[in-house]
């Protein structure tokens, strides 16, 4: 086991290094002038040529990286060309409000996908199954925009204003009963703070876009168990789980979840990893100032250094819950393996 | 009165091609404390008879009877199998690392059919846990809780699942050919438990099986079914020593015995009946050697001859 760790370990560092390697030496060779961008609006030529060789990026290439790798190890992510904030300070700020949403989605996905498609696999072709099968589709297929406009309309126009359409917290809310950032979980730093209103205004705020974030991975999920827990259910052990007499309801959720949910697990962990910037549109539509908004502004920008670092902290996370998947998957399964 | 009287037992199932009947009017009377042969070869409808006794039959299925019923209870009117699964019979199938779920060790799955049937505290859980392990001849009881079923040989894994059967507290134990993937040194081990069972326990067993060495071996009273119904049903004894059926007689023929070395060991010619449409008079006319005008439009019924020897046969 210990040694299972460590080779993951090294194996998780390789592939970091390789992605920064990549996402480094890419972001060099495209044909845009960081110089430029650094320089500000309408730049000389002699100011452009000022911040190259602020920037260092006169230097051979290969000394740039060591410098970048240097600085990270030190802790220093860089700055932003564009803004000139320290982009490791952006990140505190931005990635927490992501990860509340992502977070947030992925538990609805468990909550839901998973119990629900335990029942339509278990009566497989009955009135649950043909139901979930149908909005699972439709989950699976809607664009996210629309779907995010769909619910905005209907929760704030037809409902009115039943959910809130933009942003994490009121403004009035964020004046009048503020509460320290600890966590950078709104849903957290609130209950911390024993401050009520402000975690209602926070739970009603993050609603619609959790819905609209989580629609995908709960279809997903609801399927991947369905389709899971029918082979499950064929097998012999079932038959036998029976035959001594347990109940229904141990046979379905502890027997047969228990061997069903492997592939579940793998499906959500990747969806989570994926939705740390895929949850950009997201933020965009509902103002959400996370992550992917931020790596969004840095593209249209070409602000490469935050670009990378955004990219190797996403590459950090997908890292870490792919080897939290799978050591999960080996607590529950015992013939897994860890090697 | 008997322990299980099943009266016309016909189960049947809807498949693409057409209504499948797998088996067509079975009559059975088992007996407090004895060990029941249910032999016959492939296909021919053991698997099934023991599921639909404990209500298992899948949704494609029916199950018809005039008469089902355990020590009085009727399982026709059952709606709540819950109170027969386990509780009153258990059923024990062929392939144990199969059977076994693969996630749990065996303690966990001990105690969840020892607390579910008798709401016991978690020492007296492990307790009986121990008691169930032990009465199966595993010993390292302790050690064995902790393990995983894919860690024990298929013995030991048949074992256990024996345990588990008995754990529920059932009275009847159904036994799909129990032995049928084990080395034979196992197999006679596990045979034997099975009786030691019968004698300690007051179990009784119906002993599912395709090989007449083991009924010889095991059984007390047998039936022979053939393509879904009973041929031929005797006590072990009356039944090698006087088989009356022809396809009794074909399948002792086909049995290797002591004294026959050398001599060609006879086979049945043909093949079982399709399920599908099964022609009229009996089902084993296209094979019989004695085969008479009357076999070919007349269904024989299972008819009592002396020492409760019954045939389903026009000879008799
Ligand atoms: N769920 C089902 N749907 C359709 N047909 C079935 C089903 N279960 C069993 N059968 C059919 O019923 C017949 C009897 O099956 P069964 O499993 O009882 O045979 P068996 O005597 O136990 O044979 P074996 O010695 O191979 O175990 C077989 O032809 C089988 O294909
Ligand atoms: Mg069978």
């Amino acid at each position: 086991m210990l040694i299972y760790l460590l080779r993951r370990l090294l194996l998780a560092i390789l592939v970091i290094v390789s992605v920064s390697v990549v996402t480094f030496f890419v972001a060099r060779v495209i044909p845009s002038d960081p110089a430029a961008l650094y320089a500000g609006q309408r730049p000389t030529s002699d100011q452009i040529a000022a911040a190259r060789e602020r920037l260092e990026l006169d230097q051979p290439l290969y000394n740039q990286y060591f410098r970048f790798v240097r600085d990270i190890l030190k802790g220093d992510l860089g700055t932003s060309y564009k803004t000139k904030h320290a982009i490791l300070a952006d990140i505190k700020t931005f990635l927490p409000a992501t990860l509340e949403l992502v977070i947030a989605s992925t538990l609805m996905a468990i909550i839901i996908g998973i119990p629900v498609g335990v029942l339509a696999g278990a009566k497989h072709g009955g009135w649950l199954d043909q139901t979930t099968r149908i909005l699972s589709i439709a989950g699976v297929s809607f664009p996210t925009f629309w779907l995010a406009l769909v619910l905005q309309l209907f929760f704030f126009g037809t409902l009115h204003r039943l959910f809130p359409l933009s942003s994490r917290i009121s403004n009035n809310v964020a004046l009048f009963n503020s509460f320290p950032a600890v966590t950078g979980f709104y849903l957290i730093d609130t209950l911390l703070a024993g401050n009520f209103i402000a975690w209602r205004d926070a739970v009603w705020h993050i609603i619609l876009p959790t819905l609209t974030l989580a629609t995908y991975p709960i279809s997903l999920t609801l399927r991947m168990t369905r389709a899971a827990m029918v082979e499950t259910l064929s097998e012999k052990y079932i038959t036998a789980a029976r035959a001594q007499g347990l109940p229904e309801r141990d046979i379905l959720f502890r027997y047969a979840l228990k061997n069903a949910i492997v592939p579940t697990l793998t499906v959500l962990g990747l969806s989570f990893a994926y939705s740390l910037t895929g949850a950009f549109l997201v933020e965009v539509i509902f103002s959400w100032p996370g992550l992917g908004k931020y790596v969004t502004d840095a593209i249209f920008n070409v602000d490469f250094p935050v670009i990378v670092a955004v990219t190797l902290i996403v590459t950090l996370f997908f890292v870490s819950i792919n080897l939290f998947v799978d050591i999960i998957q080996a607590f529950l399964d015992p013939r897994v393996v860890l090697r | 009165m008997s322990l299980l009287e099943v009266r016309d037992l016909s189960i049947s199932f809807s498949t693409s091609h057409g209504l499948f009947r797998a088996v067509n009017g079975v009559n059975l009377t088992i007996e407090r404390g004895e060990i029941f042969g249910l032999v016959g070869e492939t296909g021919c409808g053991k698997t099934v008879t023991g599921l639909a006794l404990m209500g298992l039959i899948s949704s494609t299925g029916r199950v018809t009877a005039s008469r089902l019923s355990l020590d009085g209870l009727n399982l026709l009117s059952t709606r709540n199998w819950q109170n027969v699964r386990g509780r009153r019979i258990s059923m024990i199938f062929q392939d144990p690392a199969a059977c076994l779920n693969p996630t749990f060790t065996i303690g966990q799955q001990l105690s969840h059919v020892i607390r579910y049937h008798f709401h016991l505290d978690s020492a007296a859980t492990h307790h009986r846990a121990v008691e169930l392990l032990n009465d199966v001849g595993l010993s390292d009881a302790a050690h064995t809780l902790r393990t995983y079923p894919h860690q024990l040989s298929g013995g030991m894994q048949q074992r256990v699942m024996i345990a588990l059967a008995l754990a529920s507290g059932a009275e009847l134990l159904i036994a799909d050919e129990p032995t049928t993937a084990l080395d034979v040194t196992i197999q006679s081990q596990i045979l034997r438990l099975l009786k030691s069972l019968r004698d300690k326990h007051t179990l009784t067993i119906i002993l599912i099986t395709h090989d007449l060495g083991v009924v010889a071996h095991t059984c007390d009273r047998v039936a022979v079914l053939y393509a879904g119904s009973v041929a031929e049903t005797s006590s072990t004894v009356d039944l090698f020593r006087n088989p009356k059926h022809p396809y009794t007689q074909g399948l002792l023929g086909a049995m290797p015995r002591h004294g026959t070395r050398g001599k060609p060991l006879l086979a049945i010619e043909g093949s079982l009946p399709s399920g599908i449409n099964p022609s009229v008079g009996c089902p084993f006319a296209a094979r019989c050697p004695l085969v008479m005008k009357i076999c070919r439009t007349d269904n024989p019924t299972l008819t009592p001859t002396e020492n409760a020897h019954a045939i389903a046969c026009h000879l008799y």
